[in-house]
């Protein structure tokens, strides 16, 4: 499957009412134009430790937040998941595309291609681990089938999606600066906007001042 | 002395969630910590307890990260200057180029008017 593919499906199976950051500028253009109206931030490859920015997000709100990276990112970033597993978020989702190879360079396998299971490394770090290539081989609707799983399925969750390179031309985007962010601290903060049935491991909220 | 400041700092300024990585300078502070008023995760390290509180903050909660002053160079704060997000520091003595001071209120009045990262002295 070629990643643009994955990521118009995976990024439809969100709702509105929930948080989305896209880490690399190919998935952020690829991403861009099938999003809802969720709220989404958008961030250089070069910026490291989102996911545990993502992760103090998801222990602050009920609201669940993606986190859509490549499997580069989650090389360089790995001591992260380490800390996401074991903080079991269940509003957390990390959707991770793995080419195998180094983006924008073709043919240079990295050392996730030669990992022996990259499902089991995940499932050892505290994720639940989804692999979705035989069901969006035979489903007729994935993105309602994407839904639909995400809709029963509790976090910390990794979807691994084995992609491969496409040519598609998708327009620039820009990244998110503090207006972004602020935006997306009112989205979380915005009590109108329910989020979808699940409950964060802390309730920061109900903590009372013992006497 | 250690459980006022915590009911100060989780009471009177609403700081709830905490990270960091334990060091001996404020040992006392750990031994005192209660689950009732606030939430601590301990991180793998600088950086991520960091990015932790920074997260919280966009999710709307005052958070503040326990850290060895003498690691405080080795920590990127690029991500909070440039996109303004303030960060609270509860370290041992130190002379920074941040905002340092030993009196809590001060630090946290210089925090919500700055939006910038910012250093409490605990002795």
């Amino acid at each position: 499957m070629k990643r643009f593919t994955g990521v118009r499906i995976l990024t439809q199976g969100m709702l509105d009412c929930d948080v989305g950051i896209f880490i690399g500028e190919g998935i952020c253009r690829e991403a861009a134009p099938y999003l809802g109206e969720g709220s989404y931030l958008f961030f250089p490859d070069s910026e490291n430790y989102i996911l545990s920015m993502a992760l103090g997000m998801a222990i602050g709100t009920d609201k669940r937040v993606f986190l859509f990276c490549e499997d580069n990112y989650m090389l360089r970033n790995i001591s992260e998941l380490m800390q996401v597993g074991i903080a079991k978020p269940r509003n957390f989702f990390l959707i991770l595309f793995t080419s195998g190879e180094y983006p924008g360079v073709p043919d240079t396998p990295n050392i996730f291609s030669s990992a022996n299971s990259r499902h089991g490394m995940l499932y050892e770090l505290g994720f639940i681990v989804h692999d979705y290539k035989n069901q969006f081989k035979f489903s007729k609707n994935p993105i309602t089938f994407v839904r639909q799983t995400w809709d029963r399925v509790r976090g910390p969750l990794a979807v691994v999606m084995v992609t491969t390179r496409g040519t598609k031309e998708f327009p620039s985007v820009k990244f998110s600066g503090r207006r972004e962010i602020l935006k997306t601290r009112k989205f979380i903060l915005d009590e109108s906007i329910i989020g979808h049935n699940y409950v964060p491991p802390i309730n920061l909220e109900e903590l009372v001042i013992g006497e | 002395m250690a459980k006022d400041f915590w009911r100060r700092i989780c009471e009177d300024f609403d700081y709830r969630f905490f990270c960091g990585i334990p060091f001996p300078d404020i040992a006392n502070l750990y031994k005192t910590m209660n689950a009732d008023m606030m939430h601590y995760i301990p991180a793998a390290h600088e950086n991520i307890a960091v990015k932790m509180a920074t997260g919280t903050w966009i999710s709307g909660f005052k958070s503040a990260v326990l850290l060895d002053q003498r690691k405080l160079e080795s920590v990127d704060l690029s991500f909070n200057f440039k996109y303004k997000v303030p960060l609270l520091f509860i370290t041992g003595p130190i002379k920074s180029d941040l905002f340092t001071s030993e009196d809590l209120e001060e630090v946290d009045s210089h925090i919500t008017k700055h939006n910038k990262p910012a250093i409490f002295v605990y002795k």
